[in-house]
This record gives structure tokens, C-alpha cells and sequence, in this order.
């Protein structure tokens, strides 16, 4: 009997220290938490992808209210939640430039050119240390799909050898740019771009030799451009003025490779080439 | 004194290992080695419980509970769960730094069974209160060991070519088997 009293005494005891400390500890070491912080975690995207710098979704919210980071850093966020949290820390809404990766390369198993064969580990970024792959361009993509694996948005799936990106999904984080080791996916204007789909900047002989499908630096898309949109960019390769582009298609049919995508609004403006049958 | 503290120690770290000896915490032990960075915090927050953990469990063992050892686990486990509980307040007012570092694994480890393995241990070994946070201590760096053999092995083999039945789970348990095997070997390696 002494025993069972001694129990009760002894855990009820130790339960009455507890339970005071707790609710003692809880007053004296309470933490206010911010309203605004609280709110604009609650109206970002949730996805703590990271892209934005800080880590996770409520870091960051805490650095737009407390340092006065520019909340628009936030690539994931929509359009109307972002206006709100634009509102809430009182910044005029402006106009959000959003953007999406693309492709600067179409050399997928039916259009590219070899070299070796490579077998070892199933990553890009391996590829690079590795004689720099199989194929022989050392510009284009290595389609190992590093970026499939690194999309937390699984937008993004690997066919015939290079990305094909699904923009339903595609929420424009950037993350999948960020970590090809090639650099060969761009982000580019989300209604508005011009591309050339290669990213050699070698001459148009040595691109022929590497690629069935490259940009042979021919410049003929800058001399039939009737607005004079068209110009040399930085490596070599024809970069585009959208606001000059008047959608005449002429630069993409007479491309000799192929390789110019142009995007305005909902028209998508490109040849596909049916894959030749491969020589032997 | 000082070799029977360092007896002890090593007993507790390599030769008596809570994961790879004793199988104790392996949901935890597998839960945060999917990489190395998860580990290193996982094991200083072992760390810092588990001492504590010890100190406040001896001194109401020794305290309140002769003739009471039948209720030693009850005791003990809602001791330590308060316990971390008010630590976790304490800590997120005043050192939010550390509160941050530790994150989500300061409220796990409180129903971490190598918490409670090592205070039983201790009242069962009939430590001294030093002997028992030495113990304590070699036990959870015992445990961040582990974390971290498995957590390389686990980075290394999700780049390796694994047989399709054999990946995820079950090739983790063949290598923590393999890694068992080699500390083994520890064994005689304190009389």
C-alpha cells in the first residue's frame, strides 16, 4: 500500500514541477511572432525551391519585411499573390517580368554527332570532368537529364536526349539553368523571345564537323531581317530585338539548319526537321 | 579517474556503439542520412539532449525514486520529453541561432529511443553522475559517427549503378550490415 502512495505521490509530484515550469517557461519566453512575416509566408508559393536565396519560403518572407528584399525575387509566386504581398508591404505593383527556360540546343540521338561512347555515372555534371562527353560539340546539351532530376516541379522530362520542358508545370524558378553544367538552357522572355538553338560559338565549319543541326554563323537571318531586329551577340550568335520583330517568319525559312524559335504572344514560330535516317 | 573516464568513453563511442552494436535508433538513424549536411545537425542536437537528458534523469532518479525502480521508463520518458519541451521555449527566445540550427530535430529526439537506452543504461551500470554524462556524451558521439559513415556511403551510392531490387531501402540495410560487421571488430578492444 506504502508503495502504491509513494508512486502516486512521487509522479504527481514530478507532473505538478512539470506542468508549472511549462506554462511558466511559456509566458516568460514567449515569442511575438510578425503579422506581415505570418502573412506573406502564407501568399508565397510554398515550394521552398530555394531559387530566391534564402532558405525556404519563410526566410524569405522574413528578409522582405525585415531587410526590405525585393519580394519579385520570388520566381514561383503567381501574379495575384504577389500583388498582394506587394500591397502588403506597401510597394506599388509593378509589372512582374516573368521567365521561362528554353533549349539553346536541338540536338537530340537523331541529329547529333559522336565521338565516343561514354559509360559511368548518369550526370551531367560528371560528364564535364569526363573528356567532356560523348558527343562531339562541347557546347550543346549532354542529355543525361541532371536537370529532370533537379526540377522540384517535375516539368521537365528527358526525350530522344535532350529536355522537353512543360510549361503547364513550369512554375520559371530557374533552378534547372542554374545547375547545367553547359549552360545551355536559357531563360528567356515567358510571351515574348527570340532564340537560335545552338550554343556553339565555334565557326560554321567546325560546327558542321561537331553537329548536324548548328548555327553556322551564316548571318543570313541578319541580312533578310526587314526591321533590322537581328544583330551579332556577344559569342558569336544572332540575338534578337523582340520589340523590332514583326512575326515576317523570313529569317526562320531561310535558316539553312533550323535552328531560330521565335515566340510572340501565342504564336510560336519554328521548323522542326524531320530526323534523317542515321549513316552508317 | 581520468582513464576510467576515458575507458568509458571509448567503450561508449566505438566498442559499445548505440546503432552499429547495441541496434538501437535506427528509425531516426535512417530517416536523417539521406545527406550529410541533415547528419551534422542531427548530431549535435543528440548531442545537447542526451547530456542534458542524462544529468536531469540521474538527479530524479537518485532523488525521488529508491524503491521505485518499476516506474524508472515512465519517469524518464516524460521527464525528458518535458524536458526537451522547455529547452525548445527557452532556446527559440534566446538563442534563435541554435533554435534554427536544430530546427525539426529538437522535437524528434524526444521520442528517439537512444535517448532513453542510454539514461537506463545508466542507472543500470550505476554510474556516478560524471561517469554517466561522460557516458552519455561518448554515446551520442557514438551516434553522429554512425550518422555520418552512412550518410557518405548514402551520398556515393546515389550516383552508383544499383540492381533495380535492390535500390532505396534495401541496399541502405545491406550496407549498415556491412559497416556492423566492421565495428565488430572493436570488440576486445576494452577489458
Amino acid at each position: 500500500m506504502s508503495l502504491l502512495v509513494k508512486s502516486i505521490i512521487v509522479m504527481g509530484l514530478l507532473s505538478i514541477v512539470f506542468g508549472i515550469l511549462l506554462s511558466w517557461f511559456n509566458k516568460i519566453f514567449e515569442v511575438k511572432m510578425d503579422e506581415k512575416v505570418a502573412k506573406i509566408t502564407s501568399l508565397l508559393a510554398g515550394a521552398n525551391c530555394g531559387a530566391c536565396g534564402y532558405g525556404g519560403c519563410e526566410a524569405f518572407a522574413n528578409a522582405i519585411v525585415k531587410d526590405g528584399v525585393d519580394p519579385t525575387k520570388c520566381k514561383v509566386t503567381n501574379g495575384e499573390n504577389m500583388t498582394k504581398i506587394l500591397i502588403t508591404i506597401r510597394k506599388n505593383p509593378q509589372s512582374i517580368q516573368k521567365l521561362k527556360p528554353d533549349l539553346k540546343c536541338v540536338a537530340n540521338k537523331f541529329f547529333e554527332k559522336k565521338r565516343a561512347s561514354y559509360v559511368g555515372i548518369n550526370d551531367c555534371r560528371e560528364v564535364v570532368f569526363a573528356f567532356n562527353g560523348d558527343k562531339s560539340c562541347d557546347y550543346g546539351c549532354i542529355g543525361l537529364g541532371t536537370c529532370e532530376k533537379a526540377c522540384p516541379f517535375d516539368a521537365i522530362k528527358m526525350k530522344d536526349g535532350i529536355p522537353i520542358f512543360d510549361y503547364d508545370k513550369c512554375t520559371g524558378c530557374g533552378i534547372c539553368s542554374n545547375i547545367c553544367p553547359r549552360n545551355v538552357i536559357e531563360m528567356v522572355g515567358w510571351n515574348e523571345f527570340g532564340i537560335v538553338m545552338c550554343n556553339s560559338p565555334k565557326k560554321g565549319v567546325e560546327v558542321r564537323k561537331e553537329c548536324t543541326r548548328g548555327c553556322i554563323k551564316c548571318g543570313i537571318c541578319i541580312k533578310v531581317c526587314p526591321t533590322k531586329a537581328i544583330s551579332w551577340g556577344k559569342n558569336g550568335l544572332p540575338v534578337f530585338d523582340m520589340d523590332k520583330c514583326n512575326l515576317c517568319n523570313l529569317c526562320i525559312e531561310k535558316c539553312p539548319t533550323h535552328v531560330i524559335k521565335i515566340q510572340k504572344d501565342e504564336v510560336i514560330l519554328l521548323i522542326e526537321e524531320e530526323p534523317k535516317e542515321l549513316k552508317v | 579517474m581520468l582513464s576510467n573516464l576515458l575507458k568509458i568513453i571509448i567503450a561508449a563511442t566505438i566498442v559499445d556503439n548505440m546503432v552499429f552494436i547495441r541496434y538501437i535508433a535506427l528509425c531516426s538513424y535512417v530517416g536523417v542520412t539521406n545527406s550529410i549536411d541533415a547528419s551534422i545537425g542531427m548530431t549535435f542536437a543528440v548531442i545537447f539532449v542526451q547530456t542534458i537528458a542524462t544529468a536531469i534523469t540521474w538527479i530524479v532518479f537518485h532523488l525521488f525514486m529508491q524503491g521505485l525502480e518499476f516506474l524508472q521508463i515512465i519517469v524518464f520518458i516524460f521527464t525528458i520529453a518535458s524536458l526537451v519541451q522547455l529547452v525548445e521555449i527557452y532556446l527559440k527566445k534566446n538563442v534563435p541561432s541554435l533554435y534554427k540550427a536544430m530546427g525539426i530535430y529538437l522535437p524528434l529526439i524526444t521520442t528517439n529511443c537512444m535517448i532513453l537506452a542510454v539514461t537506463l543504461i545508466n542507472i543500470d551500470k550505476n554510474y556516478s553522475f560524471i561517469e554517466s554524462l561522460v557516458y552519455a556524451f561518448g554515446a551520442s558521439l557514438g551516434y553522429g559517427l554512425a550518422l555520418l559513415i552512412l550518410a557518405g556511403v548514402r551520398e556515393r551510392l546515389r550516383l552508383s549503378n544499383i540492381p533495380k531490387f535492390f535500390r532505396g531501402y534495401p541496399i541502405v540495410f545491406a550496407s549498415m550490415a556491412l559497416i556492423a560487421i566492421a565495428f565488430l571488430g572493436f570488440k576486445g578492444l576494452i577489458k
